[in-house]
């Protein structure tokens, strides 16, 4: 399922113009991506949650050059699903 | 920040942003979540821009072992919900850390660092572990096939020290050999060839062995023969350069011992005088021995080993200054006190209570023919003697 189709569910379930689910999409994905920077935690249940992680610098080497880099630490974005949605799979 | 931000949370900031009512928001992130559900069910995978992909993924069933009891298990493939960010929400999270970038690690350059260090020290450990061995190194060995002059000088130089050390006194006394003066004009020559290094040595060992010319002519005529080597075999100049440091550091131990322990070669040489001189006849002796010693010579064949023992002793006691009152022989032929020894009382303490000499308190170990002279103990009696000049 692609964002179009993704969309064009979402309006439907909703009763919304699809234009308008777009737009909703755009600001729910906004407020989450802002609460993400804030290192906000983002529980849905029955879903799972979002959260942000710490990477610590590293010092990867390339295999073929044998070049090593000091990989600098960043924080990315994660997603752990929740248990129900984990067995849902698994049935 | 740091919050837990639920469902509802949600809705309502999504409600404040898109402005829309509260309950249409709760609606539409509902809506949102389970139409994520149901398309990974349906398809499996989920796309929505800016947010990133929700997946689902096999994982193949592997084997392990179980923990409690060691039996090997097979834990089954299941599926694996996974969500990959977009980069552009990666992006706007790592804000903080957007600055850096990955950096390339020279290590070259922490190679170069250290590895010369390494070798420095690596040579001066061979350097010293050479210098703690006898003078006859097998370090020398692979050397010598080269460059047997520079090599064959070491042996020299190092034996040559003793014999210059005895040679001196004689010169001091009688003539100084011709061999003296050639040396002497080698230094001026040398010295501006040697390196800053040996000519740092140099005052070193000058003030250490100020009474040692001889010494450091020996030193000093090492490069004579050395520059040969050099200009035949310029391939050899590392190994010259240990041999080189090797001489320096020999002659600073060299100096540095003499320097610190100057009795043990004052001993050994008023030993040997006065050993000698018992044996030759007076006549020499006169020549050969130094002003100060020529009276204990000169007593030596009236006062037997006795004394002779006991001019050791004192040599041994007071071995800087050798000009003093009482090398001049006593004899010890009469007890004048009965002295009974009181607590933290010491032999020189009575010498200079009763003779008014610290230093001869060998001859009340003498006289009570003590054994060990620093074991006194309180109370014990001990018989002063009365000392006349022995002539």
């Amino acid at each position: 399922m692609n964002n179009k189709e993704f969309i064009s569910k979402l309006a439907k379930r909703c009763g919304i113009a699809a234009a308008e689910a777009a737009a909703g999409v755009d600001s729910f994905v906004a407020v989450m991506t802002e609460r993400l920077k804030e290192n906000d935690q983002l529980n849905v249940s029955g879903f799972g949650v979002f959260e942000v992680k710490m990477r610590k610098e590293r010092v990867s080497v390339n295999p073929k050059t044998g070049q090593r880099f000091l990989v600098p630490p960043k924080i990315v974005p994660s997603f752990r699903p929740s248990s129900k949605l984990k067995d849902k799979f698994n049935e | 920040m740091d919050a837990k931000l639920n469902h509802s949370d949600l809705s309502a900031l999504l409600a404040k942003q898109a402005e829309i009512s509260g309950a249409k928001a709760e609606v539409f992130t509902k809506a949102f979540f389970d139409i994520i559900l149901e398309g990974l069910e349906q398809d499996g995978m989920v796309k929505i821009n800016g947010l990133g992909t929700f997946k689902v993924t096999d994982v193949a069933s592997r084997s392990s072992v179980d923990v409690n009891t060691g039996e090997k298990i097979e834990i089954k493939g299941h599926k694996k919900l996974t969500f990959l960010p977009a980069d552009s929400l990666k992006e706007k999270v790592n804000q903080p850390f957007a600055m850096f970038e990955p950096v390339e690690i020279d290590e070259s350059y922490v190679d170069d660092s250290e590895e010369p260090a390494m070798n420095e020290t690596e040579a001066q450990e061979d350097a010293t572990a050479v210098e703690d061995t006898p003078v006859t190194t097998p370090c020398e060995e692979p050397v010598t096939v080269e460059e047997p002059a520079a090599a064959e000088e070491a042996e020299p130089a190092e034996d040559a020290e003793i014999p210059a050390i005895k040679e001196e006194e004689v010169t001091k006394e009688e003539e100084t050999p011709a061999t003296e003066p050639v040396a002497e004009e080698v230094p001026a020559i040398e010295e501006t060839k040697e390196e800053a290094k040996e000519a740092t040595a140099e005052p070193v060992a000058e003030n250490a062995v100020s009474e040692q010319p001889a010494q450091r002519e020996v030193k000093n005529s090492y490069p004579i023969t050395e520059p040969a080597p050099a200009t035949a075999k310029p391939t050899t100049n590392r190994k010259r350069g240990v041999i080189y440091t090797l001489f320096i550091i020999a002659a600073i131990l060299v100096a540095v011992i003499i320097y610190l322990r100057p009795q043990l070669f004052g001993i050994v040489e008023t030993g040997k005088k006065t050993v000698a001189t018992v044996e030759t006849t007076p006549t020499k002796v006169v020549e050969e021995v130094k002003p100060d010693s020529v009276e204990v010579a000169a007593e030596q064949p009236i006062e037997e080993p006795y004394t002779f023992a006991m001019v050791d002793e004192l040599a041994v006691k007071s071995v800087g200054s050798i000009t003093r009152g009482d090398t001049l022989l006593y004899v010890a032929n009469d007890t004048i006190a009965t002295h009974i020894v009181a607590a933290d009382e010491t032999l020189v303490r009575i010498s200079l209570k009763y003779y008014g000499d610290k230093r001869l308190w060998p001859y009340i170990v003498q006289y009570n023919k003590l054994h060990d002279p620093n074991g006194l103990s309180k109370g014990m009696e001990l018989l002063i003697p009365r000392l006349q000049p022995a002539k």
